[in-house]
């Protein structure tokens, strides 16, 4: 016997609410609209669930209703500059004091991306995808994505080498 | 594709390689060293998406959106377990799940394992079909049967997109991880939380780490894994 619905729907629940909300969040750059956004995709897959044919699938669907979610809710009130919630910038505190500099600049230069480089890097890494398949979702070239995907992961970098001592860390060349 | 492109690609997705990207990283020293600092650097990525969820999400995502089910009694998962499932996820995001390059494989996996605690409750048989269409994506063919996988999906490990599989044996489940691109020189003991096995390599393509409950025997699995699978070489 497979699972019924309600227990598809907690299963999704359970092994992609957390990585949902960090989209969500990634995407507003705001805890409350985060919490909106997540919600009302939930309540979303929960009415289309029949529609997810394939579990193995359940993450790029969910995904995908989250950044609509979004879209749909919440892009175009957003603001120009959005100052991230101290609480979201800081790192563990577990880690070392150095660890935790490193994440700090890199969640500050994350969420000062540009949305064009955010969402696909946040695509990336939460749903798996390659660059094809961020091209197939977001409706343009491979090319494109992959110079989006390397600026934002340039400009990163560029954050990691001006936050190293003023220049005493290593600094790589690009190409 | 020239020095300056193979860069770009690489720090684009540095975790789908093509072909030709793993060829010139054999041979290019210059070029390995830059795609072992974009795979730091994705790392760190990862480690810094994952901010903190509120703990009562979970909660909340159940009930208020899954209202005419939640009176009902039937789960996956009994109460119990959902407190340890539960702990168990806020806790890796309260530890900072770690990610690629920021801990050992062998940590990675047990930590992964216990990130995902459902994949070892599951009775419900997953459909061959399935399992051949999940191993098709990672170019891998099934030429011989499994056995009755109990729980199959894509997953996120060691930085790169990887199959997270459950079989039912005799002996009872044993979780199989297949990592691409990721090569093992040499069998590595994997142990922790009372799960115990090991990774190792497989043609230079993928780390396949077979764990089970502490002293379940495993190299059945192992071999019946090797029997069954075939490496599609692409063009």
């Amino acid at each position: 016997m497979g699972m019924n619905r309600k227990q598809r729907y907690e299963q999704l629940v359970r092994d992609y609410g957390g990585d949902m909300y960090r989209v969500a969040l990634w995407l507003s750059r705001d805890p409350a609209i985060a919490d909106d956004v997540v919600q009302e995709a939930y309540a979303r897959a929960w009415k289309s669930i029949d529609k997810l044919k394939d579990i193995h699938a359940a993450k790029s669907w969910l995904l995908t209703i989250v950044r609509r979610e979004h879209a749909r809710l919440y892009e175009r009130k957003r603001l120009e500059t959005v100052d991230m919630d101290d609480v979201i910038l800081e790192a563990p505190q577990d880690s070392d004091p150095a660890q935790r500099d490193t994440i700090r600049t890199l969640r500050l230069a994350i969420s000062q991306l540009d949305d064009k480089y955010r969402l696909p890097l946040v695509m990336q890494v939460f749903g798996g995808y390659s660059c094809q398949e961020i091209a197939d979702e977001l409706d343009c070239s491979t090319s494109a994505v992959m110079t989006q995907l390397f600026r934002a992961r340039q400009k990163l970098k560029v954050a990691l080498t001006d936050d190293s001592d003023n220049g005493q860390g290593v600094v790589h060349e690009l190409y | 594709m020239n020095s300056t492109e193979l860069k770009r690609a690489l720090l684009a997705d540095p975790t789908h390689l093509e072909p030709e990207q793993l060829r010139a990283l054999e041979q290019d020293g210059e070029l390995r060293a830059y795609f072992n600092e974009a795979l730091e650097l994705d790392g760190l990525i990862h480690q810094a998406l994952q901010v903190a969820v509120p703990e009562d999400l979970e909660e909340r995502l159940q009930t208020i959106n899954c209202g005419e089910a939640a009176n009902t009694t039937s789960s996956v998962l009994p109460t119990w377990l959902k407190g340890a499932a539960l702990a168990a996820s806020l806790g890796m995001v309260m530890m900072g799940y770690q990610l690629l390059g920021h801990g050992s494989l062998p940590d990675e996996i047990i930590a992964h394992i216990q990130h995902e605690p459902a994949s070892l409750m599951s009775d419900h048989p997953v459909d061959i079909r399935d399992v051949k269409a999940l191993f098709a994506d990672f170019d891998l063919q099934l030429k011989a049967p499994l056995g009755k996988v109990t729980y199959l999906t894509r997953c996120r490990i060691h930085g790169r997109s990887g199959i997270h599989m459950v079989l039912d044996t005799a002996q009872g489940r044993v979780t199989v991880l297949l990592i691409p691109s990721t090569k093992m020189d040499e069998m590595t003991e994997v142990q922790g939380d009372g799960l115990e096995g090991y990774v190792l390599g497989l043609r230079n393509r993928f780390a396949m780490a077979i764990i089970g409950q502490t002293g379940q025997p495993l190299m059945q699995v192992e071999r019946l894994m090797r029997d069954a699978l075939a490496i599609q070489s692409k063009a």
